[in-house]
């Protein structure tokens, strides 16, 4: 069996609302096509794997980034270095402000991330949750989940640009913009967990690992059934705000 | 503790309150006739008399006491309130889910009399955190008890320290006792404040190593992650101290010395409820409380509507368990004896945010026979990611206990039902069962 190792980042702080989903679908998807996956949790002090295919980091609480930012430093190297070398990676809300370049506190302290993403939030602001957060995508098409934080992000840097662009609830707060993309490296509010809510995405992460690794990914019914229940998830949230299930053809 | 009765002259007046209080049981009686309880009656009144609550509830000698808590709350309550009564105290208490403003006050409008007059030595309220304050600045607790703070309706309370200081909050309102879960973080931390403060007479609950270690997961609380290096060295003194748990039976240590007891219902958590109600009692109580009295209450106390509920349908045996949020699935989950045989799951749209469900170790089950409610799809997909049959998908609640009660019995007679609140109340209706719920009326 060929296998590819995921490493999750900071799952004791950064799971709070069912992150570790992703996982969960990464790992059976990668299953049910016959590839074997080794997980590893980082938590602070841990060392890294030499070697790894995808990185996943959930969101928490602000408190949780307030004792994290040491530790995300410390990793802001290896992580920079499996971005700049095309390791697909995801990180959901507080994750995707951990790994960005800073996040200005409530209270005005400033934290800086891990830097691998040039985004520089501000958590002061008011909380949003959105019961049907919809994003748009140009390849991917329309993804569909939960909003629940309480900030806004601007992109600061020349290589990181919106991951999408927000159709109900705030996104970054600019621009419609929702989330930020740098190489391979997504940053996403889509919360549900995002993965279980749009496979699509799931299946973006793991081609692009399998590519890396030079192995092919291939889908069957098991995937079908999975897919179907998703999209039942993302019609049922679709349908209490309003909007349509796929983006409208253009 | 208990204070003497008011002179008749802060009474509230009859001519005040007379068209408050007829105005919201007309509204009330009209509500009934409809065939349903809601807080409506007492919106209407406190409308027309702001400070019903405040002035209705003064007349308790023991005045009220608060039960607060991520889960347990209606439990505790119960159980709170079984051991009043075993003292000889006349109870008022609030209905499980009536535990915003208007649902106190629409329990208060069954009770009282058109003069303003009602009758009970002690209030004990199921306050929800996000009201805490106001009904605690109306109510003036004279005691609280906290059970616990877990991540609970992320689309509502967002982080857990928002909850702590909504705790901190209320707690400021409360005049004498506060008795808090030694064992939950950020409690301690809640404590740590308290006792520098001084003011409040401090108890506790907890549970030893050995009672949490032999949980499958522990007591599911939020961590408290700024305060873990200070908070961790502090260990406090508890009256009740959970020692073990064997399904319905509890071994509880007071003051050091064991007494077991059946609860009315499975688990840790019952057992950790038991624990907090019974150092409140003995707090509020004082000379009069009796341990003796107390324990008996708890075990002829019946379980509180959809929590741990055995319901007898046509021969069969329906036991009911309420999901709310990832701890009271997953504790009522890890005391099922085993995987149950003939099993059925129900999210309502009241379950806004669902992602807890990825949080939940659900390899308990071999397999699901039916889920259903609006939600249906989010408990299937959940189940087919850990590759565990769902069997059917029918978001009607109607046919999919239809489907339910019509399939094979298993071995044991028993079917179990895991259904949040929305669908309980629903499944409850459907089984003919509603009148055991008071609701907020």
């Amino acid at each position: 069996m060929t296998q590819l190792t995921i490493l999750e980042l900071f799952p004791e702080h950064l799971a709070v609302n069912g992150d570790m989903g992703n996982v969960i679908v990464l790992r059976e998807r990668l299953r049910l096509a016959g590839i074997d996956v080794t997980h590893v949790k980082h938590n602070p002090g841990d060392d890294l794997p030499d070697d790894v295919d995808i990185v996943t980091v959930g969101t928490g609480p602000a408190s949780a980034l307030r004792v994290l930012e040491a530790s995300a430093q410390a990793i802001g190297d290896r992580l920079r270095g499996w971005r700049d070398d095309g390791v697909p990676m995801l990180a959901v809300t507080a994750g995707m402000q951990l790994l960005g370049s800073r996040v200005i506190m409530p209270g005005g302290a400033v934290l800086e991330g891990a830097g691998v993403l040039e985004i520089e939030t501000d958590a002061s602001a008011d909380r949003v949750v959105t019961n049907c957060f919809v994003i748009d995508h140009a390849e991917l098409g329309r993804l569909i989940g939960i909003e629940n934080h309480g900030s806004t992000m601007a992109l600061t840097g020349p290589v990181t640009e919106a991951f999408g662009t927000a159709v109900t609830g705030r996104g970054n707060g600019h621009a419609k913009h929702e989330g930020a993309r740098a190489a391979n490296v997504i940053g996403t509010h889509l919360q549900g967990p995002v993965l279980a809510m749009n496979p699509v995405l799931a299946d973006h992460l793991i081609e692009l690992a399998c590519e890396r690794k030079g192995i092919s990914y291939s889908q069957n019914e098991g995937h079908a059934k999975l897919d179907s229940l998703a999209l039942e998830c993302r019609r049922i949230l679709a349908r209490s705000a309003n909007v349509a299930v796929d983006r409208p053809a253009s | 503790m208990s204070r003497p009765p008011k002179p008749l002259g802060t009474r509230p007046s009859a001519a005040r309150y007379f068209i408050p209080i007829l105005a919201g049981k007309v509204v009330r009686l009209l509500a009934r006739l409809r065939g349903g309880g809601s807080a409506f009656p007492g919106y209407v009144t406190l409308k027309l008399a702001p400070r019903f609550l405040h002035d209705i509830t003064r007349q308790f000698p023991h005045g009220n006491v608060f039960v607060l808590g991520s889960n347990g709350k209606s439990t505790t309550t119960h159980m709170l309130t079984s051991i009043m009564r075993a003292h000889g105290l006349t109870v008022f208490t609030n209905p499980s889910g009536g535990n915003l403003p208007q649902g106190i006050a629409s329990s208060l409008l069954g009770q009282v009399s058109l003069s303003g007059r009602l009758k009970a030595d002690i209030g004990v309220i199921e306050v929800d955190e996000a009201f805490g304050k106001v009904i605690a600045e109306a109510l003036t607790p004279s005691a609280a008890v906290i059970l616990n703070l877990q991540i609970d309706q992320i689309y509502r309370f967002h982080e857990p320290e928002r909850v702590a200081g909504m705790f901190r909050d209320i707690v400021a309102e409360v005049s004498d006792v506060v008795v808090l879960n030694r064992d939950d973080h950020f409690l301690r931390t809640l404590a740590g404040r308290l006792e520098e403060e001084g003011r409040l007479d401090l108890g506790f609950f907890g549970l030893t190593d050995e009672a949490v270690a032999s949980a499958p997961h522990g007591q599911v609380i939020a961590r408290d992650y700024e305060n873990e290096s200070i908070a961790a060295d502090s260990v406090r003194e508890v009256y009740a101290e959970v020692q073990a748990v064997d399904g319905a039976t509890a071994t509880i240590a007071f003051d050091g010395v064991a007494r077991s007891m059946r609860l009315s219902a499975r688990g840790l958590h019952y057992a950790v409820d038991a624990a907090a109600a019974i150092t409140l009692a003995r707090k509020v109580l004082g000379d009069r409380f009796s341990l003796d009295s107390a324990i008996s209450a708890l075990e002829s106390a019946k379980p509180v509507y959809g929590r741990g509920e055995t319901v007898q349908h046509n021969g069969q045996e329906l036991e009911i368990l309420l999901l709310k949020n990832l701890a009271s699935f997953q504790m009522n989950v890890d005391y099922l004896d085993g995987a149950p045989e003939s099993v059925m799951i129900a999210l309502d749209e009241g379950s806004k945010d669902l992602s807890w469900l990825y949080a939940a170790d659900v390899s308990k089950f071999s397999h699901v026979d039916v889920v259903s409610g609006p939600k249906a799809a989010f408990m299937a997909l959940r189940l087919a990611y850990d590759n565990i049959d769902y069997g059917t998908v029918e978001p009607d609640l109607e046919k999919a206990l239809k489907t339910m009660l019509a399939s094979e019995l298993p071995s044991d007679g028993k079917r179990t039902l895991i259904l949040d609140y929305d669908q309980m109340i629903l499944a409850r209706k459907l089984l003919g069962h509603s009148d055991l719920e008071r609701g907020a009326s």
